[in-house]
């Protein structure tokens, strides 16, 4: 094992780690405001990116990635009108019962649509990958990492700068006393849901052409992101995605170390271990242990 | 007691009859499936129904049944039942240590750690080469017992069906037993049923192990008729699958399970013959998996309650078992007879509940501050203060739903200031809600059985077999509940649906929850709030009557006129700190607690009470 | 499940007024007993009824999808060109969810609807799962999967059959093929399924065998679409060459990862790569490539004297597109079930007859049935029978598969004279 082995898993960890976190994001801005936890989310994002796909058909690159967040978008503000809305006087438990049926829903809808081949996207910027220090790194990752940069930084600011944001985090700590101050707060939440497949579809979208997608892999990305909005407490953007990463690195970690058999493994003992010794996560927040 | 029955007889018929009148290897291969699946959904149902949490790891318990029963019998030449045995503890070993921390936790932690549970299970038997990998392994011999191989599939029918009735049975007898009512009572709202002593974290373990161990055995079961044993079944997509049929049959009753797992059998069976012409020849199986996703979705909207809640509904709108209108106006609640008027002053009144320096902060907000007081028996001691005074935020403190900051809480000697709600309530203190909370689906005389928990011992398993003991003890818990309700003046609604129950009705089956349990001290938080006046003199005079009986009230109550009329002494606090504390005479009178009152709408909720989800 | 029972099973299959008594009295049952007014048709002549137990659903979906593509094309082809001995090819496609009961519970359905034989299933766990089930039931499956076990030990498999190329004589295929490079050194890379594992196992000793040192062996996720870790820890042991199992698009995108990180050692892949897809997929990082696979892809590499040429161009012909391993597979089970068909002329009202009669006439009759993917020899020892013929050694050359050599008998690699 050289000094370039180790440079190219921590760089395979860290574009890894970018996606899990982004649909990690997903998870955690529709936590934050509705409480639910999505496990469609890997599924919506998918959405988008076979709507790039289908659109980069017959429209340029550039304008067929931000019409297949577009629809990312508006796929996850549909599912939350056709299936969370119509909950909302039930237990949350059923509003999440209810996102597994849209994960089932949406992924045969696709394949239904697509058959289980595989679909590609041409990279955003073409060109042989880029040598660091011996180790590689497609062009492509770097789009990935980038755009979860732009995501936690917009959302940041969104949710900490502006009227709107400040009127949706309203609804997140107490809704009761949003409605009551004006604040439409199933508004909100159809907001927070096409917010989470904004940023979990352009992230799908962006890792496309680093690979492949298929109609199966929703259920993988929903799972790792899931790992990654847990070591954010499912609450902090920035912290989501620096557990993304650190999902990421262990997996690429655990691969070259201990060998591929265990990979998977590796990520969902984390999880396991988090849910029980530490729920909170990397954050500091407090949860709640006792009724 | 014929609805009973009924189903029960029903069950042994179609048992006996099925496997008589189904003899082509197809069907009989459909209902062995049929019966795999519900018993797998009807351990989810008792958690999901009963605790209200779920999990997505029974796909991975029903491996480790299948599991444990082929390398029992094939490796190691153990019989089928000492395998399915030994698997099932080890699934419930393994359940209980990943529980008890998590359930802890609100939430859907649970959801996500069987998530990630499952997916272990499933990625350590793909990488073991001892169990064959993904390859997995067969020559699992046929299920025996004494002698008894099941060995063709029309006995295999036999077994799954009779192993599925046992399972009913038990599901049956859990759901009206005391730890059942007790999983039902948290279910709707765990704060209430803590008042009334259930751990809740430990109920929802045994809750879970129980489940664990249905899924576990329905594993054995699949081992046994399938005789080859690999991974791909117990995948994540499967307990997803699980949890889609008890959805749909509905969680709250144990017969979901079977009319869920019989749709989709139906559902599968259907579509292959109609989804090709409606969306094409290329929709054969994804088209399947869409109308099930489709489908449950649709049914959590139209009937949350899945297809045997919506029935219930339907039975209860067309059949009421009662009149819906019981005779209306109740019947005043019995004048006390033969005990006389309160002692006045008793000479040698036991201290029941003493507190000293006791301190509450949320954040910087001091919301109770120092504060003393004493109860004794046979006394009601009015709490009074305007809003936001800290009144419902000292109850909570009292029952131990909220840990005080400082100070010291005593009943009957014994410290209790660090102790949880249940523990509180096992040491004789009970209270009352603000807003009533009602169980959802349990009658009146069910209600107040859950007040009975402290006062029984029989847990889950036991209660499954009706031995003189568990019959007993039900019977005594019965009469203690139906002696409360008598007490309170409710007998004639026992059978009612409680949350059908009017809001005056409501606050009076509180109180008989709460003396149900037979508590030395009562807690009541405005118990007259939302009264007319008739009810509000009943409630009255139900309060001293049971100070005749010795029992220590504290009331929180705006309504000045009952307060005064009704207590000993009043404790005013203002801001969370002691104004006064005096007869009602005394504090009538006092300048201070006079200004505190000006101008105060009467109405409005204290700031520190609980809200009470449903 | 024993004989015994199962034949008593078998001998109610066609008692449908028990079947309606039961659907009356148990509602469950009544969409179990749908399908079953379909098995005697009306008409003239009763059309012969196959079963194609399929994965359409879960993770052999893409399998699933090009065999019931590829049964549906023949069926349409031969009906057209008026039926098989005067009958038409009936076919029920049911789902086996990538599921091992499913599949079981699929030929049951098939079985009880009165199909004459069973293709598939389209995967190994599920192919072993119905072994017994076919011999209680006693009708014949052809299973397209690769484990040894679904046709081993062959008393266990007296119904049951296989139609993919054996494991064993590809991986020597590939590993002849390497030694010939000049090779010292080999290291593996499959998938974590049933498929995978097998083939990873088998690797060491056969490698031995050609004196090949093995570098390393790394498993992966049936559905990764990302190997740089994996290849990044078999990069640094620094094989001379490395075989790839698995199917597209996963082996594609190894060969892109390959490229990215500067991996240089000779990657050969299996025929589960061999399909337009892999070239699709891994653009100019599969450029002069090898892949073991079926000769019939590269167009011309089947030559009017070759037996397989007739094949080739019907399924061309039907399919629309060259051949892939999966199509193929499933072209070449419909085909062997209608070519027992046509040799015994069963009379499809009398199912036990006519199923033991297919079954005896796959057995014992075809003697070397030349199709899209080989030449099939079943015998009362061997239900695996497909040779090495189909298999070649191709080459990706300027966005095409090439013919770089030929197989042996017994699966060395002759390599094309240029």
């Amino acid at each position: 094992m050289t000094s370039q082995d180790i440079l190219q898993v921590i760089l395979t960890g860290v574009t890894n780690g970018s996606i899990y976190g982004a649909i990690g994001i997903g998870f955690v801005v529709i936590h934050r405001i509705t409480g639910v936890i999505n496990f469609a989310m890997g599924d919506l994002a998918l959405i988008g990116a076979f709507a790039a796909v289908v659109l980069s058909k017959m429209l340029p690159l550039w304008l067929a990635v931000p019409l297949g967040i577009v629809v990312a978008a508006a796929s996850s503000t549909l599912v939350y009108a056709l299936a969370i809305r119509p909950l909302r006087r039930q237990q949350l438990l059923v509003q999440v019962i209810a996102t597994l049926g849209v994960a089932i829903a949406v992924r045969s809808l696709l394949q239904i649509v697509f058959g289980s081949g595989a679909y590609q996207l041409e990279a955003f910027t073409a060109g042989p990958a880029i040598n660091l220090g011996g180790a590689t790194i497609a062009r492509q990752a770097l789009w990935v990492v980038a755009l979860t940069v732009v995501i936690v930084v917009l959302l940041t600011a969104f949710f900490d700068r502006t009227m709107l944001g400040r009127a949706v985090t309203a609804c997140a700590v107490n809704p009761f006393a949003a409605g009551v101050v004006g604040i439409n707060v199933a508004l909100m939440a159809a907001l927070s849901f096409g917010l989470a497949g904004a940023a979990a579809g352009t992230v799908a979208i962006a890792q496309t052409p680093l690979s492949v997608i298929t109609v199966l892999g929703g259920l993988t990305l929903s799972l790792k992101g899931f790992v990654a909005a847990i070591l954010g407490g499912l609450d902090r953007i920035g912290l989501t995605v620096v557990g993304g990463v650190v999902l990421g690195l262990i997996e690429a970690a655990t691969t070259i170390f201990a060998g591929s058999l265990y990979t998977t493994l590796a990520g969902l003992t984390l999880l396991l271990a988090l849910l029980i010794f530490r729920p909170a996560g990397l954050t500091r927040l407090r949860v709640s242990t006792r009724v | 007691m014929i609805v009973k029955v009924v189903p029960v007889a029903a069950v042994i018929l179609v048992i006996g009859l099925a496997p008589l009148v189904i003899t082509d290897s197809y069907t009989q291969g459909l209902v062995v499936n049929f019966g795999i699946d519900a018993l797998l959904a009807l351990g989810l149902v008792l958690l999901v129904g009963y605790a209200g949490q779920f999990s997505l790891a029974q796909a991975g318990f029903a491996a480790i049944g299948a599991y444990g029963s082929a390398i029992g019998t094939v490796r190691f030449g153990w019989p089928p039942l000492l395998s399915m045995v030994a698997a099932a503890l080890v699934a419930a070993l393994i359940v209980y240590a990943i529980g008890r921390p998590i359930l802890r936790l609100r939430g859907h932690f649970l959801a996500m750690a069987t998530l990630a549970l499952g997916e272990i299970l499933y990625l350590l038997l793909t990488n073991s080469e001892w169990l064959g990998g993904s390859s997995g392994f067969g020559g699992i011999p046929p299920f025996s017992l004494f002698g008894l191989s099941f060995e063709d599939q029309r006995s295999q029918v036999y077994l799954v069906l009779a192993v599925l009735a046992i399972g009913l049975w038990f599901a049956l007898r859990m759901k009206s037993s005391r730890e059942g009512r007790a999983l039902r009572a948290l279910r709707v709202n765990e704060t209430v049923a803590s008042a009334h002593g259930v751990n809740a974290a430990r109920a929802k373990t045994k809750a879970f192990v129980l489940s664990a161990v249905f899924g576990s055995v329905a594993g054995s079961l699949y081992a046994h008729t399938m005789m080859y044993v690999n991974p791909a079944p117990f995948g994540v997509m499967h307990s997803v699958e699980i949890l889609v049929v008890a959805v749909i049959g509905g969680v709250l009753s144990p017969w979901g399970p079977l009319v869920g797992a019989a749709a989709l059998t139906l559902i599968r069976e259907t579509s292959t013959s109609v989804i090709p012409s409606v969306l094409g020849e290329g929709a054969v199986g994804a088209g399947e998996e869409f109308t099930v996703g489709l489908l449950l979705i649709l049914v959590l909207v139209l009937m949350p309650d899945g297809v045997v809640g919506a029935i219930g509904r339907l039975r209860a709108t067309f059949l009421p078992r009662r009149p819906a209108t019981p005779a209306e106006p109740a019947p005043a609640p019995p004048e006390p007879v033969a005990v006389a008027a309160p002692p006045a002053g008793p000479p040698s009144r036991r201290v029941r509940l003493e507190v000293s320096g006791l301190t509450k902060r949320f954040g910087g907000v001091t919301a109770v501050g120092d504060v003393d007081l004493v109860l004794h028996d046979a006394e009601i001691l009015g709490v009074i203060g305007p809003n936001g005074a800290g009144k419902s935020t000292l109850i909570n403190l009292l029952s131990g739903v909220l840990t005080p900051t400082e100070g010291r809480v005593l009943i009957d000697g014994e410290d209790v200031t660090r102790a949880p709600a249940h523990q509180v309530a096992g040491l004789g203190l009970a209270r009352t809600f603000q807003t009533p909370v009602m169980f959802g689906g349990m009658s009146v005389l069910e209600t107040v059985l859950v007040g009975t928990y402290t006062a029984g011992r029989t847990g889950i398993v036991r209660s499954v077999v009706p031995t003189p003991g568990v019959l007993r003890e039900e019977r005594a818990l019965r009469a203690e509940a139906e002696r409360a309700l008598a007490r309170c003046g409710l007998a004639h609604l026992a059978d009612m649906e409680a949350d059908k129950l009017s809001l005056g009705h409501q606050k009076v089956l509180e109180i008989a929850r709460g003396l149900a349990g037979k508590p030395s001290v009562l807690l009541l938080d405005e118990p007259a709030a939302g009264l007319n006046r008739a009810e509000k003199q009943q409630m009255t005079a139900l309060l001293r009557d049971l100070r005749g009986e010795g029992i220590a009230l504290l009331l929180v109550e705006h309504d000045m006129e009952m307060v005064m009329e009704l207590v000993d002494r009043v404790h005013v606090l203002e801001f969370g700190r002691t104004l006064r504390i005096g007869t009602p005479a005394e504090v009538r009178a006092d300048p201070e607690v006079i200004r505190a009152y000006l101008g105060v709408d009467e109405d409005e909720d204290d700031e520190g009470a609980i809200r009470v989800d449903h | 499940m024993k004989s015994n029972s199962a034949s008593r099973d078998a001998d109610h299959l066609r008692s449908r007024r028990w079947r309606l008594a039961a659907a009356a009295l148990v509602p469950l049952l009544l969409a179990a007993c749908g399908g079953g007014g379909q098995a005697d048709g009306g008409g003239a002549a009763a059309p012969y009824h196959l079963g194609v137990l399929v994965d359409l659903t879960g993770s052999y979906a893409a399998l699933g999808e090009a065999e019931k593509a590829s049964t549906a094309a023949f069926a349409e082809k031969v009906n057209a060109a008026g039926g098989i001995n005067g009958r038409e090819l009936k076919l029920t496609v049911v789902d086996g969810r990538s599921s091992e009961s499913d599949a079981v519970s699929g030929v049951r359905k098939l079985a009880g609807d009165g199909a004459l034989a069973v293709i598939g299933p389209s995967g190994t766990s599920a192919s072993i799962a119905i072994k017994p089930v076919t011999a209680g039931l006693k009708i014949p499956a052809i299973g397209m999967a690769s484990g040894t076990a679904i046709v081993e030990p062959i008393n266990e498999a007296t119904w049951m059959f296989k139609n993919f190329p054996d494991i064993t004589r590809s991986t020597r295929a590939m590993l002849s093929f390497t030694k010939s490079l000049g090779a010292k050194s080999v290291a593996v890379l499959a998938p974590n399924n049933a498929y995978g594992q097998q083939q990873s196992k088998a690797v060491p000793t056969l490698a031995a065998e050609y004196g090949l040192t093995m570098a390393g062996s790394e498993l992966h996720d049936p559905d990764a679409t990302d190997f740089v870790p994996q290849l990044t820890r078999l990069k640094s042991a620094d094989p001379d060459s490395v075989i790839v199992f698995g199917v597209v698009p996963g082996s594609a995108v190894v060969a892109q990862n390959a490229k990215q990180i500067g991996f240089d050692a000779e990657f050969v892949y299996e025929p589960g790569s061999a399909s337009p897809d892999f070239i699709k997929v891994g653009k100019d990082a599969v450029e002069g490539r090898y892949v073991v696979g079926t000769k019939a892809l590269v167009s011309d590499s089947v030559a009017e004297d070759d037996p397989q040429y007739q094949a080739v161009k019907d399924f061309t012909a039907a399919y629309g597109a060259e051949p892939t391993q999966f199509a193929g597979n499933g072209w070449d089970a419909i085909s062997l079930i209608t070519e027992a068909i046509k040799k015994t002329n069963p009379d499809p009202s009398n199912l036990e007859a006519a199923r033991t009669a297919i079954r005896d006439a796959l057995e014992n009759d075809l003697g070397g049935l030349a199709l899209v993917n080989g030449v099939y020899r079943y015998s009362p020892t061997d239900h695996s029978g497909l040779g090495t013929e189909g298999l070649a050694l191709l080459q990706v050359r300027d966005g095409a598969f090439r013919l770089a050599g030929r197989l042996s008998e017994s699966g060395e690699v002759v390599l094309n004279q240029e």
